[in-house]
């Protein structure tokens, strides 16, 4: 079972934020409810931030979801991004993985919202 | 799914450990070979690396203390010695019982794991005094830039591979750790959050890893995964680089980005490099051509060693499901037997021959089906060099093992089923056999003695011999213990061969000291027992001073036999027909002329032989001629009395289950006929036995 806290957030000029904090380590075999949990929170919010500052372990599952996520949030005119991913060990992992980026994805509606730019980790 | 992908580390590991075993056994004999000492680096590694992936933990952590004294060894900073070798040995064992034990069971021996482990560190730390301690002017290898090399690695798993618990971030991180390396995740392939199955993995990579370590040290970091991904190793020839292959447009082709057709689609809108030489008169069109024809050549010889490096054809199977398999076939060879019989009984032709159709098929079904469980036989006497290497430091001699026929296949089943009786044969040959180093110096033989196993196909059976060169048995000695013991008389005039087979007797054993191995008495008659179990037969042959060699005759397979059907009343009997030499008839005439002894005249030699109606005690009356079939085994030869012989037949076998297993009823099976009636199988040593006939004279 995943532990996660959820917040609303004012952010000007763009409105509201859902703000989702994980903690601890992130299994395959929590992936299924985070799946869930994402899908609810875009029924909510258009706009969602996953915040990773206190994510121990992600296990590969969680990487490959967040990048699911941010595809749907710009296929449905919605909005994703990833908070903290400086955290030392999230972002070893993301670098291990090879989910880095210096370009977005070519097919992506708005390659500059790539979670995985380098730019854009470094701005949060 | 954990406990899936556990499971499968656990049978993975185990066949490391294994070659691990070899491994160190064959650095104790060549202990500067820097092949087996990368070998024996690469399994500690890949135990490390995988154990911490699935979990197991105190293997990783225990092994990480052995692989960093592996890779002083293979940068040539410590050296192989005995010392070492027992360690490792020990470690292996240790990181065995690690394997074994349950997810939530206590550690039982976790203080000599502890102790090995200071033992270990012993060796790395600058106070060092059990190993002897190398010069380091060589460079170790992982520093010589000159032996760096790159490669191109592409991972492509399959679409389930998360199913069994897989942590592809571990995998990625050993891979990383072998050298530089870079990698690229491709994503093209996922699905938005509404769409995805987040258990499956739609992501796919490319690697380029600068390293020292060769293609198998990779293909190691694999090892867990390569039957869930498909996998492509290249190295790049960085040394000699071929500008025409590092092009932009054909290492997107290699990596499957762009196709050729792309290429040449977008090249065919420009002039081709060659005309533009031309054009600017720098070469002349058959340069060109010429050119270009050696560009096809280097490409299709890349292309060959690229078929060759992909082909793979062996598939990992778990045993239980061939067991499956087998089942099956035993159920359709009886269909089968049901549908030939019918088929003879109405005497419809194209029933006939349908019939005869399927029974070819089931042939070819059932001897394909028992070759896929056939297994080479040295992956068991490989696993004896280390009993011989333990048993000869405790014994203080010297033994070497040899072996010869490895390559001999027998069932699985059957192979499984002789690692016990062969390890009392070989403990026993050491044991009492084999003379301490002075004695065999004394007797002008060499000081380090020798067993061989050696096996080889005979007919439908397998030939094993365990050969040893040490004191041999002493014939008086064996005699004289049979009397003490009460076996055989003081005036029972018997061969020496027949002297010898008195050590299969319960209780029997000539050792003047009860030692830890062997000597008490209870080896030979149970190992005697285990290969009866197996339908088998156990010989054996000695010379004073010269040494002993026991012979098992094991049949192939234990799960179809070819036998021979009999009749007795209304019941049916079957004979494994490997024992069966011929049949004869047995007139009333002939059963009286022998005044009530079970005696048959064939060619002038009597034989003994059962009346089977009578053993099983079958009423009704006897026909005027019945049929006598001579069996023989190692040498003895008993007729069963029956009424009819009705033919060959092809037999399953099922066992009677628990309610006879102590029952002394001289069947070792049953099986089905075509007509759905059951005949039992005869145990025929069993029966020698019972009617006071030994099986080995």
């Amino acid at each position: 079972m995943v532990n996660y806290k959820e917040r609303v957030e004012e952010s000007e000029p763009d409105g509201k934020n859902l703000i989702i904090t994980f903690c601890g380590e992130i299994k395959i075999d929590d992936i299924k409810q985070i799946k869930d949990l994402l899908l609810e929170s875009f029924k909510i919010q258009d706009r969602v931030v996953l915040d990773v500052a206190d994510v121990t372990v992600g296990d590969f599952s969680f990487y490959q979801i967040l990048c699911s996520t941010n595809k749907y949030a710009q296929t449905n005119n919605k909005r994703f991004e990833l908070r903290n991913h400086l955290n030392p060990v999230f972002y070893e992992q993301t670098k291990t993985l090879g989910f880095i980026r210096q370009q977005g994805c070519a097919e992506a509606k708005n390659p500059t919202r790539c979670v995985w730019l380098d730019q854009n980790i470094l701005q949060t | 799914m954990q406990e899936l992908s556990q499971q499968a580390f656990r049978e993975e590991a185990d066949e490391l450990l294994r070659e691990l075993e070899d491994s160190l056994l064959e650095l104790e004999e060549q202990p500067e070979n820097m092949d087996v000492i990368g070998k024996v680096f690469r399994a500690m590694h890949t135990l490390k690396g995988s154990g911490a992936m699935f979990g197991f933990t105190e293997i990783a952590t225990f092994t990480h203390e052995v692989e960093t004294v592996f890779d002083l060894v293979r940068n040539n900073e410590l050296a192989v010695t005995k010392h070492l070798v027992d360690l490792s040995l020990q470690a292996r064992d240790y990181i065995t019982l690690l394997l074994n034990l349950e997810n939530d069971q206590k550690n039982p021996e976790q203080a000599t794991g502890e102790a090995l482990i200071e033992q270990f560190k012993k060796m790395y730390t600058p106070n060092a005094t059990a190993t002897v301690i190398k010069s380091t002017n060589t460079p170790p290898p992982s520093t010589n830039i000159g032996q760096l090399k790159t490669y191109r690695i592409q991972f492509k798993p399959h679409l389930d591979i998360l199913h069994n618990g897989t942590n592809i971030a571990s995998v990625l991180n050993e891979l990383s750790s072998l050298g530089t390396c870079h990698t690229v995740a491709h994503r093209a392939n996922l699905l938005p959050l509404d769409q995805v199955e987040p258990e499956n993995c739609y992501v796919c990579w490319d690697s380029i890893l600068t390293t020292s370590a060769d293609d198998d040290a990779i293909r190691d970091v694999f090892i867990f995964v390569e039957d869930n991904c498909d996998l492509s190793i290249t190295q790049l020839d960085t040394n000699n680089p071929d500008k025409d292959q590092h092009r932009l447009g054909n290492i997107l082709i290699e990596r499957g980005e762009v196709t050729q057709q792309d290429i040449d689609d977008v090249l065919a809108k420009s002039k081709k490099i060659g005309e533009l030489l031309v054009d600017a008169n720098l070469i002349n069109p058959d340069q060109v051509e010429s050119a270009l024809a050696e560009q096809q050549e280097v490409r299709k010889l890349k292309e060959k060693k690229h078929t060759k490096s992909n082909s793979s054809n062996s598939l990992r199977v778990p045993a239980e499901r061939l067991d499956e398999l087998v089942n099956l076939v035993g159920e359709m060879v009886t269909v089968q037997s049901r549908l030939s019989q019918t088929a003879k009984q109405y005497r419809i032709p194209e029933l006939q021959g349908i019939a005869e159709e399927v029974e070819r098929l089931t042939e070819e079904l059932r001897d394909n089906t028992l070759n896929i469980r056939m297994v080479q036989i040295g992956t068991t006497f490989s696993k004896f060099k280390r009993l011989v290497r333990d048993i000869s430091d405790n014994l203080n001699k010297q033994v070497e093992l040899l072996t010869v026929g490895a390559e001999t296949e027998l069932d699985k089943t059957v192979i499984d089923q002789l690692n016990d009786p062969l390890i009392h044969i070989i403990r026993n040959s050491m044991d009492h056999g084999i003379e301490m180093p002075k004695q065999r110096l004394a007797a002008g033989k060499p000081e380090r003695g020798s067993v061989t196993l050696r096996a080889e196909q005979s007919g439908d059976s397998v030939l094993i011999e365990i050969q040893d060169d040490g004191k041999g048995l002493d014939a008086k000695v064996i005699r004289e213990k049979a009397i003490n013991k009460g076996l055989i008389t003081k005036d029972e005039d018997l061969s020496d061969q027949e002297i010898f087979a008195l050590i299969f007797a319960p209780g029997f054993s000539t050792a003047q000291q009860v030692t830890g191995l062997s000597g008490r008495g209870v080896g030979m008659d149970v190992v005697k027992r285990a290969i009866e179990a197996l339908s088998g037969s156990i010989a054996l042959d000695s010379q004073l001073g010269k040494g002993t060699t026991v012979q098992l005759r094991i049949p192939l397979t234990l799960a179809i036999i070819e036998s021979l059907l009999v009749e007795i009343g209304e019941g049916h009997f079957v004979l494994p027909l490997s024992n069966v030499e011929e049949c004869i008839e047995l007139t009333g005439q002939a059963v009286q002329e022998a005044r009530g002894g079970h005696l048959v005249h064939v060619r002038g030699e009597l034989i003994p032989y059962i009346p089977l109606r009578q053993t099983f005690s079958i009423a009704g009356n006897l026909p005027e001629i019945q049929q006598v079939v001579i069996t023989n085994i190692n040498g003895q030869r008993l007729g069963f009395v029956v009424d009819s012989v009705i033919g060959e037949h092809q037999t399953v076998i099922k066992s009677l289950g628990p309610v006879y297993r102590d029952e002394p009823i001289s069947v070792s099976g049953a099986t089905i006929l075509g007509d759905g009636n059951v005949a039992l199988i005869l145990d025929i040593p069993q029966l020698m036995q019972q009617q006071q006939y030994p099986a080995i004279a």
